[in-house]
């Protein structure tokens, strides 16, 4: 006994030391870990590193050390798709810290994440002693709740609220957030999100400052407008508002002694909500208002001046049910031809599944305010070899494809769907016109409707569609010696998109129709129909030049119109040379 | 840039034998004096359309019966003989106005008259 006490002294003795120096090893060990995973050490290849990323991450969850939780939470938070994230959850669990219960809860609530993730995080909370489900919020819902990932409007950095609605947009009000990869990661929808659409546009229309020197006067004309819209369809609801504004302005001769002056301003906003029922049946509510109001001034430098104001406010509510919806699917369509790229080059490793597309959606979604496209092709890029979809480095024409295909204006506003619906409108219209102030023909005052509205889409393939709209408007209740016009109407086209070898757009082909029956009620006015057809065709020759015929027939009340168009813009070249 | 353009070169033509329906004939379109709740946006480039427009309005006939009075034909033709400055004004003018605000000047109450976005020559 004693010479095992004495053994076990020596031993103590000698293995001290030897403990110390691993420690301070580990120690060193563990901060080059950290390092690793956190960034690209310079002059390492991006494939060697993220190798040697996840072995330092499985390190660090062996570790013991607690330095390392906050950076494998980052890890977690931004890493949805790479197994290092996998990697990350695991580690995380193995050092038993608390802290890192959150954002393993929100993992094993996303619906979004990959179930090998969500079961990884709640491995890991068993560990912890926690419960999976936590606190959070879950899927987000109408009222704007964000999901459990604390990726809700709270942290939304700034975003208004309908980015809440998404359940939270990271993007919030500045820069997209992006991963270690310098991917943007984009919004996180919640589950339910069909489909998600923004639009804003401001368009200086026209300005133009022209000399007659016939007339010897000065004509100056500026037109502005600026648009704004959103819309989300969810699988129980869906909400779509906008707001716009324009305002136009012609200056004739305004230096001269006959002068005219004309302003047009009008400025509106509009809401929609529509709350599903199993089957695709729902109810709608709408509203609208609108400003508008023009000045026409007239002076005809002999002391005559004239001028003539017009003011309208509408504000106007309906509501009603249908069924069905039309959704916007460019963004989806756009992935299919990425793969259909990828597969023609013999460099598609897998296809691309719905995780995949939706987060390549959800990074051009944080891009969306990008000028160019470097940052969209570079990051779609990273986001297909991560997943394994591209195979190797894209060669030049391969990436010169993806490009094209990220570039396709054809592709924006696609629609697919079906959306019938009837409404009863209410509204108040106040119009005026001065200096007369007399009545206009235009309802004033209160304007009760039925409104139908009914709208078809149909993707034929990624390079050609069909659409279709119709509506059928009646005043109702119309006061006694008031008209009560009627008119119904529907216009459907079909598109066909061509491009050449390396997918560079080279025409389009549209032919439409049309269909319109109405009556005024009043006297001496007779029913008017209308029935028309269209045939375009535009060839794009070069980056400077087009061509566009378009024949058109109407039958309109009797009258047969035909008309052709031409419209024609070229470019003989553009090349620059410079020896220095 | 080194480019030049062909000016659109736009031909339309009537070809049918006047009508006489009266007032303001032709089909109206989903806003003619039904406020915004339709959220109508119907594109509106050319003379043409701006013309088309304004009969979808009720502010124009197709076919006016008066000789010499305001009709479609007789838009396009003033449109067409502006400027290309103040042109594209008055096509602004009226993608911009609401239907209720072209008709207050002109249409059913005053048919010899122009509406003010037509007025801007």
């Amino acid at each position: 006994m004693r010479a095992h006490v004495l053994g076990a002294l020596v031993v103590v003795v000698a293995v001290a030391p030897a403990e110390v120096r691993e420690a301070r090893a580990q120690a060193a060990d563990v901060d080059a870990w950290l390092a690793l995973v956190q960034r690209q050490p310079a002059g390492m290849d991006r494939q060697t590193w993220k190798e040697k990323r996840r072995d330092a991450a499985r390190k660090l969850g062996a570790s013991g050390d607690r330095r390392a939780v906050p950076v494998l939470i980052e890890v977690v938070k931004v890493e949805t798709f790479d197994i290092i994230g996998e990697i990350a959850i695991d580690a995380l669990g193995q050092l038993g810290d608390p802290a890192a219960v959150p954002v393993l809860q929100d993992v094993a609530g996303d619906a979004s994440r990959d179930v090998t993730q969500r079961d990884a995080a709640r491995r890991a909370l068993a560990k912890l002693g926690a419960d999976a489900t936590g606190g959070g919020g879950g899927d987000g819902d109408a009222a704007g709740g964000g999901d459990a990932a604390g990726r809700g409007d709270a942290t939304g950095g700034g975003g208004d609220g309908a980015v809440g609605l998404l359940g939270g947009d990271p993007t919030g009000g500045g820069g997209a957030p992006a991963d270690p990869e310098g991917v943007p990661v984009g919004p996180s929808f919640a589950p339910d999100v069909l489909a998600a659409t923004e639009r804003l546009t401001f368009a200086l229309g026209s300005a133009s400052a022209a000399w007659d020197s016939v007339r010897e006067r000065l004509d100056v004309a500026l037109d502005v407008a600026g648009r704004y819209d959103r819309t989300l369809d969810r699988r129980h609801a869906a909400y779509r508002y906008g707001v716009d504004a324009a305002a136009l302005t012609a200056l004739v001769n305004p230096e001269g002694a006959a002068q005219q002056r004309l302003i047009v301003v009008s400025a509106g906003g509009h809401a929609e909500y529509r709350g599903y029922a199993r089957g695709g049946g729902y109810v709608v509510g709408r509203a609208a208002a609108r400003l508008e109001t023009s000045r026409l001034s007239t002076d005809d430098g002999m002391g005559n001046a004239n001028a003539d104001r017009w003011l309208g406010v509408d504000l106007q509510v309906a509501v009603g049910g249908g069924w069905g919806r039309v959704l916007d699917v460019g963004a989806r369509l756009r992935v299919e031809r990425l793969a259909r790229v990828l597969e023609a080059r013999r460099s598609l490793g897998r296809p691309i599944d719905d995780a995949v597309a939706g987060r390549l959606q959800r990074a051009w979604w944080a891009l969306r305010g990008e000028l160019g496209a470097h940052r969209r092709l570079t990051a779609t890029v990273a986001i297909l070899r991560e997943a394994g979809v591209l195979l190797g480095e894209p060669d030049a024409s391969t990436t010169y494809e993806l490009l094209e295909v990220l570039t396709d204006g054809a592709l924006d506003g696609r629609a697919r769907g079906v959306d019938v619906r009837l409404m009863l409108s209410e509204g108040y219209l106040h119009r005026s016109r001065s200096p007369e102030d007399e009545q206009t023909g235009a309802p004033d005052g209160r304007l009760e409707q039925v409104l139908l509205e009914a709208r078809f889409a149909r993707q034929l393939s990624d390079e050609s569609d069909a659409v279709a709209a119709g509506f059928a408007r009646y005043r109702a209740l119309a006061p006694d010696g008031q008209p009560a016009p009627w008119a119904i109407g529907a216009r459907g086209t079909w598109r066909r998109f061509v491009y050449g070898e390396h997918l560079d757009p080279t025409g389009a082909l549209e032919i439409g129709g049309s269909f319109g029956l109405s009556d005024d009620d009043l006297d001496g006015n007779a029913p008017g129909m209308l029935v028309g057809g269209e045939l375009g065709w535009t060839m794009i020759l070069s980056r400077a030049s087009s061509v566009r015929l378009a024949g058109t027939a109407t039958l309109a009340s009797g009258e047969l119109f035909l008309g052709v168009t031409a419209e024609a813009a070229y470019g003989l070249l553009d090349v620059a040379f410079a020896v220095k | 840039m080194r480019s030049s353009y062909l000016a659109i070169l736009p031909i339309a033509f009537l070809a049918s034998a006047c009508d006489d329906t009266g007032g303001a004939s032709g089909a109206r379109g989903p806003c003619a004096s039904s406020g915004d709740i339709l959220a109508c946006d119907a594109p509106v480039e050319t003379a043409e359309d701006a013309c088309w427009r304004l009969v979808e309005c009720a502010v124009l006939p197709l076919d006016a019966a008066d000789e010499g009075g305001i009709d479609w034909g007789r838009c396009v033709n003033r449109l067409e003989s502006f400027d290309d400055g103040t042109r594209a004004a008055a096509i602004g003018c009226v993608a911009l106005s609401s239907c209720d605000a072209l008709a207050s000047r002109g249409g059913p109450i005053a048919p010899w008259e122009w509406p003010d976005c037509l007025e801007v020559d």
